[in-house]
C-alpha cells in the first residue's frame, strides 16, 4: 500500500505531549506561585487563567473547524489525501473544542459565583461560549447521525461554514441583548506583570494541550480510514465472507 | 432574465402542488394553532405579566411551526429523486434555492397571518408600533426560511432529519430570535430604553449575509 | 446569477452583500444606557459587581479553585482516556484484519 506523509507519520504525538506536559506544569507554577493574590477577588481569581485560555482556544478551534469545512466544500468532497486531512482536522477541532467548551462552562460558573455572586448570568461572553459549545455539539451530532459518508461530511462542513457568520451575529445580538455595554477582557485587569506571565504561560500550555489532542484525534481518523481500506480489501478478496 | 423565469417556474410548480395537496400548510397551521393554545394554558396564569413573555411566545411559535414546514419542504423532491432531475436540467441551482426559500416564506407567512393575531389576542398584547412589529416578523421569517431551507435541503436524505434539522438550525437562528423578541417587546410597549431601529437593521444584515452564504453553500452542495 | 455580466460581477455582488450586511448588523448609534439595576448586573470587567454587592457565598474560594482545576484536568483526562481506548480498538482491528488478509491470500 502506497502511503504518503499523512498516513506515514510515525508518532508526532509523543513530542507534543511532552512539551504540553512541561508547559502545563510551568503554567501551574506560574499561576499558583508566581502570580500574586488578587486584591479584591482573592484566590478565586486563579481560576481566571486557565478558564480564559480554554475559552480562547475553543474559539480558535471553532474558526479552524469552519475553515476546514470551507476547504472541504472547496474540494467538493472529492476523495483524496487533502480532503481526508481537511475533513479529519475539522472533526478533531470540533471534538477538542467541545472538551474545551465543557471546561469553560464548568470553570466559568465557579468563578462567576465568586466574582459576580451568581452561578450564571446571561453575560455576553458567557452566552457566546455557550452558543459555540452548542454549535460544536450540533456539528458532532451531524457527523454521528447524518452518516459518515461524503454526504454526511458535506452537511457537517456546511454547518461549520454557516457557523462562522452565525457567531458574528450571535456575538452582536447577545452583546446588545442586556442593553449593557461590555468592555474588553483586560480592561482594568492584569496590570501586574507577574499575572501577565501566568496568563501567557497558561495560554501557551492550553495551546500545546489542544494541539496534542487535535493531532491525536487526527491519527485516530487516519487509522479509521486505513481500517476502512482494509475492510474493502478483505471484501474484494473474499466477497462471500 | 432567464433565471428569473426559471425561478418563477419552479416556484409556481411548488405552489401548485401545495395548493392541491396542502400537505405543508395544513400541518403547519394546525400545529402552530395548537402550540398557541398549549402556551396559553402553560403561561396564562397572570394576565398582567403577559407582556413579559408574549413576545417570546410569538417567536417560539414562528420558529417551531416553520420547522414543521421545513421538515416537509424537500420530501416531494426526494421521493422520486426529483431534486436531482430538476438540477440536471438547465436551471441554475440558485434559482431552485430561491424558489424553495420563497415558497417556504409564503407558507410560513400564511401560517403567521393566521396564528400571530391569535397570540396577540390570547395574551392581550396591544401592538403599539405596528410597522416595527410587521418588519420584525417579515425580516425574521426571511432569516428562518433562508437557514432552514439550506439545511432542509442538505439533510434531505439523512436518517434522522426530523431531529437533526432543529438541532442544527436553532443555534444559528438564535440572533433572529433575540432581535425578534426585542423588537416585538418594544412594539407592544415594553418599557425598555431602546429603539427598534438598530435591531431591525441587525435583522436586515442577518438576512443579507445569510442570503448570500446559504445560496453559495446550496450551489456548492449540489455540485458536491 | 446572470451569465451576461460574468463572474466578476457575481463575486463583487457577493462580497458587497456580505460586507454591507455585516456592517448593517453592527452599526448602531450609541444607545441610551439602560437605567435600572439590570443594566449594572455586570459591566464586563472581571471584577464587576464586587463593589456594590459582595459575593454572598459560603463555599470558600479555595474550594472553588480546587473544583475548577479538578474539573479541568478530569475533563481533559476523560477525553484522553476515550481517545486512547479508541486508538487501541482501532489498532486491534487493524491487526486482526491484516492477519485475515494475509492468510487466505497464501492458501
Amino acid at each position: 500500500m502506497r502511503t504518503g506523509w499523512f498516513e506515514d507519520v510515525k508518532n508526532p504525538v509523543a513530542g507534543l505531549a511532552v512539551a504540553a506536559a512541561v508547559a502545563v506544569v510551568a503554567a501551574l507554577v506560574a499561576v499558583f506561585f508566581v502570580a500574586p493574590r488578587e486584591a479584591t477577588l482573592g484566590i478565586s481569581q486563579k481560576i481566571f487563567y486557565f478558564h480564559v485560555a480554554s475559552a480562547i482556544h475553543m474559539m480558535v478551534l471553532f474558526a479552524l473547524c469552519g475553515l476546514c469545512g470551507l476547504a472541504y466544500l472547496g474540494m467538493r468532497g472529492r476523495p483524496g489525501r487533502w480532503t481526508a486531512v481537511v475533513d479529519g482536522l475539522g472533526v478533531a477541532a470540533a471534538e477538542v473544542g467541545v472538551v474545551l467548551g465543557a471546561v469553560v462552562l464548568v470553570t466559568g460558573p465557579l468563578w462567576a459565583r465568586k466574582a459576580w455572586g451568581t452561578w450564571w448570568t446571561w453575560e455576553p461572553r458567557l452566552t457566546l461560549s455557550l452558543m459555540v459549545f452548542l454549535l460544536f455539539l450540533a456539528y458532532l451530532a451531524l457527523r454521528a447521525f447524518a452518516g459518515s459518508d461524503r454526504f454526511g461530511r458535506g452537511v457537517a462542513s456546511g454547518l461549520a461554514v454557516v457557523g462562522l457568520p452565525a457567531l458574528y451575529f450571535i456575538h452582536f445580538a447577545v452583546e446588545r441583548w442586556g442593553g449593557a455595554h461590555p468592555q474588553v477582557v483586560f480592561k482594568g485587569g492584569l496590570q501586574n506583570p507577574d499575572m501577565q506571565v501566568a496568563f501567557y504561560a497558561s495560554l501557551l500550555a492550553m495551546s500545546l494541550v489542544s494541539a496534542t489532542l487535535v493531532v491525536l484525534r487526527l491519527r485516530i481518523e487516519r487509522l479509521k480510514g486505513r481500517l476502512d481500506a482494509l475492510y474493502l480489501a478483505l471484501d474484494r478478496r473474499s466477497p462471500g465472507a | 432574465m432567464r433565471t428569473l423565469g426559471q425561478f418563477v417556474a419552479v416556484l409556481r410548480k411548488d405552489l401548485t402542488i401545495e395548493f392541491r395537496s396542502r400537505d405543508i400548510l395544513y400541518p403547519m397551521a394546525l400545529f402552530s394553532f395548537l402550540l398557541v393554545v398549549v402556551f396559553s394554558f402553560a403561561f396564562l396564569s397572570d394576565p398582567a405579566k403577559a407582556r413579559d413573555y408574549g413576545p417570546g411566545i410569538v417567536w417560539v411559535t414562528v420558529l417551531f411551526s416553520s420547522t414543521v414546514g421545513l421538515n416537509r419542504l424537500f420530501d416531494r423532491e426526494r421521493e422520486n429523486g426529483c431534486l436531482w432531475a430538476l438540477l440536471l436540467g438547465p436551471v441554475p441551482a440558485g434559482a431552485v434555492f430561491a424558489a424553495k426559500v420563497v415558497g417556504h416564506l409564503l407558507f410560513t407567512g400564511l401560517m403567521e397571518a393566521l396564528t400571530l393575531p391569535l397570540v396577540l389576542l390570547f395574551f392581550d398584547l396591544p401592538v403599539v408600533d405596528v410597522p416595527a412589529f410587521l418588519a420584525a416578523v417579515a425580516l425574521g421569517t426571511v432569516g428562518v426560511s433562508l437557514v432552514g431551507t439550506l439545511f432542509s435541503a442538505m439533510l434531505m436524505n439523512a436518517r434522522m432529519k426530523e431531529v437533526l434539522l432543529p438541532l442544527v438550525t436553532y443555534p444559528v437562528l438564535v440572533p433572529v430570535v433575540i432581535a425578534g423578541v426585542k423588537v416585538t417587546a418594544l412594539a407592544v410597549g415594553a418599557p425598555l430604553a431602546e429603539e427598534p431601529g438598530p435591531w431591525l437593521r441587525f435583522l436586515a444584515g442577518f438576512d443579507m449575509v445569510f442570503g448570500v452564504v446559504t445560496l453559495l453553500l446550496f450551489e456548492r452542495m449540489v455540485r458536491t | 446569477m446572470d451569465s451576461v455580466r460574468g463572474p466578476g460581477f457575481r463575486a463583487a455582488a457577493v462580497i458587497g452583500c456580505v460586507v454591507a450586511g455585516l456592517f448593517l448588523a453592527r452599526a448602531s448609534p450609541a444607545q441610551a444606557p439602560a437605567d435600572g439595576p439590570a443594566a449594572h448586573a455586570w459591566d464586563g470587567g472581571w471584577k464587576a459587581g464586587l463593589g456594590e454587592e459582595p459575593a454572598r457565598e459560603t463555599v470558600s474560594s479555595e474550594a472553588m479553585v480546587v473544583a475548577a482545576y479538578a474539573a479541568l484536568w478530569v475533563l481533559l483526562l476523560l477525553y484522553v482516556v476515550r481517545l486512547s481506548m479508541e486508538l487501541k480498538a482501532l489498532r486491534r482491528d487493524t491487526e486482526e484484519l491484516r492477519r485475515r488478509l494475509d492468510e487466505p491470500g497464501k492458501s
